[in-house]
């Protein structure tokens, strides 16, 4: 009896050996599982074009006090030198914006129109310590005036972000008919999806003439709009 | 097998894990209107009403937490405050609500068990009666009022919408009425010691126009150039007020020459936003020319209430600028080289005698070698002193500037042949006969 090639390989398929054959069977099954359990992962494979997606939300505007690395400061505060007693009205100068507390604000928004302020975080308030007090917004200057000077500060965009369209706010006085000082105006025109550090705003203090020895403190708030 | 299972299992943990969608956001506590409109991009990031008076409209702000902590947030209205140079301002939580900040009101889920969810406010809460049977009734009365604040608390990288009605006051003008929402931290470590503690927190702009006759009317009210030599730029500052009852937007374009490139004219574009009755600055920080008159002229345009596009020039300011520590080195020099010129030039001329010369006049036959030789000085001073040059050929009848040894020679010569002439005598005296 004649036997053709294709006979002789079909017996030799027939003729594998169980633990081939138990390899296989395993390795298909393993194969069969994977397909079903990518199937129900709602991911995008790359095909031939090589197509991804991802969706970026837009952010929102907002302002914080940052250390030089860029992290949320915890208690962020504006320290004033030593000031010695005096008998006459006399100044003191500290520095809001300091390198290792500086302000940033962040504008991830696709709106170019921002606005920065500074203003005490109570209309009513005044530098305060246990026993005195003194305020910021003396008309004629013998009470307690403060001033806020941003034109001097530096303005500078993060990771190479323009300034261009953004400026900066006039030197100014608190009164009783000014509440609010402008640190920082973006105008049309401005970067978005930007962020800016804000350093070297000066600020000054009148300090009423005998005014009785203590820590003072006063609660400013920055506003981002 | 049981590996390969394993192996399965963690690769569907991760497929499954880097599915999700991550929001893209910078850190701190943000906010935005939860439903902006397709119509109007701006209302991606404010809210934008035209409302009549006594209206109200339900909507909502989604309050976010971009930070990497649970934070505590209060949530609240307030009208706008005038601020320094003008532009938005909110006023502070503890400050009265007026204005817009008092049409704001807040609603958090309500009473249980009455049915009602925050889908629909107003037509909810204008179906009560006016007065409440009971005290569930009451309850849901109350609730219908809302909030001036609430608080809340949200987890890193959360965000929630809180519902509000916005109502505008019954006695609300023609125009436009400005505020906001506000979200502030709650709580704020206190430092310690003596200084300024620092808060910050961000405003979504509220607009309210009231419709009616709209005025946009603004006028130019300053305009100052100074030279900020210490920051090496020149700061050109405008106050724009608006007088009008809605804000205008108003272009701005500095117009400057460079004073040494006079084809150079350059110029500084800016659109501003002015509130209504408020009066705006803003300052512009132009290239510092090295020398020279920069003239700057300020041209402002902007689109009235009857859509005519309206212009408001100022007469342009122009600064000197001269740099005083290179023109006064450069003055200074000048200045001592030619007062030592001439301090050598008399020297020399003193050393030699030369303020001592006289001129006089060359005769015939008289050569710059015969000259020197009775002056005892060298031929080569009375070249250099009477700037003669090669050949040094004296013409008679010239003048020239000879030592007086010479000059007093020529006098006796000339006296002497004088006398001769009038026998012996000299002038004045009779010859005793």
């Amino acid at each position: 009896m004649r036997v053709h090639s294709w006979d002789m390989k079909l017996s030799g398929v027939l003729k594998l050996k169980p633990k081939i054959i138990k390899n296989l069977a395993e390795n298909l099954i393993f194969l069969g599982i994977a397909f079903l359990f990518l199937g129900s992962v709602s991911v995008v494979w790359a095909a031939s074009t090589s197509t991804f997606s991802q969706t970026i939300t837009v952010g929102t505007l907002s302002v914080d006090i940052v250390d030089a690395n860029g992290s949320s400061v915890g208690s962020p505060s504006v320290s004033f030198p030593s000031y010695s007693f005096s008998y006459d009205v006399g100044t003191s100068t500290a520095t809001f914006g300091a390198a290792s507390q500086k302000v940033r604000v962040s504008n991830p928004t696709l709106t170019d129109t921002w606005s920065l302020t500074i203003a005490p975080t109570t209309t009513q308030g005044v530098w305060y310590t246990a026993a005195s007090t003194y305020g910021y917004k003396s008309h004629d200057h013998t009470t307690g005036t403060m001033q806020v000077d941003p034109s001097i500060g530096t303005l500078s965009g993060v990771s190479g972000c323009s300034t261009s369209n953004v400026s900066k706010g006039s030197e100014s006085y608190f009164s009783p008919t000014l509440e609010s000082v402008t640190l920082l105006t973006a105008s049309a025109g401005a970067a978005t999806s930007c962020r800016w550090d804000f350093t070297g705003v000066e600020i000054n203090q009148e300090i009423p003439a005998g005014q009785a020895a203590g820590s003072y403190q006063i609660g400013m708030t920055v506003t981002v709009s | 097998m049981k590996s390969k299972v394993v192996l399965l299992c963690a690769a569907f943990v991760f497929l499954y894990t880097i599915n999700d969608a991550f929001a893209v956001g910078y850190g701190g506590i943000g906010g935005r209107p939860a439903f902006p409109s397709a119509d109007d991009h701006r209302t991606s990031s404010w809210f934008i009403y035209d409302l009549e008076p006594g209206q109200q409209k339900q909507d909502a702000v989604e309050v976010i937490n971009n930070s990497d902590e649970t934070v505590e947030v209060f949530v609240y209205a307030q009208g706008s405050i005038k601020s320094s140079d003008g532009g938005f301002a909110l006023k502070q939580m503890g400050d009265p609500r007026e204005g817009v900040g008092a049409w704001v009101r807040f609603y958090t889920d309500p009473p249980a068990d009455h049915g009602t969810t925050t889908d629909d406010i107003i037509s909810f809460c204008d179906s009560l009666p006016d007065e409440a049977e009971d005290e569930p009734g009451q309850q849901l009365l109350d609730w219908c009022v809302g909030m001036e604040l609430i608080e809340l608390t949200l987890d890193a990288g959360t965000s929630q919408l809180v519902p509000f009605v916005f109502r505008v006051s019954e006695s609300a003008d023609t125009g436009e009425h400005t505020g906001g929402i506000l979200i502030q931290k709650k709580e704020v470590e206190q430092q310690a010691g003596s200084g300024i503690s620092i808060s910050t927190r961000v405003g979504v702009r509220i607009y309210e126009t009231v419709p009616g006759e709209i005025v946009k009317q603004l006028e130019l009210t300053g305009f100052t150039l100074e030279d900020d030599k210490q920051n090496g730029f020149l700061k050109a500052t405008l106050s724009l007020e608006n007088t009008g009852n809605t804000s205008i937007d108003a272009d701005i374009d500095l117009i400057f020459t460079d004073p040494l490139i006079k084809q150079n004219r350059q110029s500084v574009k800016r659109t501003v936003q002015v509130l209504r009755e408020d009066e705006f600055t803003t300052n512009f920080e132009l290239p510092r020319p090295k020398i020279g008159f920069l003239k700057v002229s300020p041209s402002i345009s902007y689109t009235d209430g009857s859509g005519i596009v309206r212009n408001l020039q100022l007469k342009p300011l122009g600064i000197w600028i001269i740099p005083w520590l290179p023109v006064s080195l450069l003055g200074g020099g000048a200045i001592l080289l030619v007062a030592g010129s001439v301090i050598m030039i008399l020297f020399r001329r003193r050393k030699i005698g030369v303020a001592d010369w006289k001129a006089c006049k060359i005769k015939k036959g008289e050569t710059i070698a015969v000259l020197a030789q009775k002056a005892g000085i060298s031929w080569k001073t009375i070249a250099k002193i009477n700037k003669l040059k090669a050949p040094y050929v004296l013409e008679a009848g010239s003048s020239l500037l000879l030592p007086p040894v010479v000059t007093a020679r020529k006098r006796t010569r000339r006296a002497k042949n004088t006398t001769e002439r009038n026998g012996g005598r000299k002038r004045g005296v009779k010859k005793n006969r």
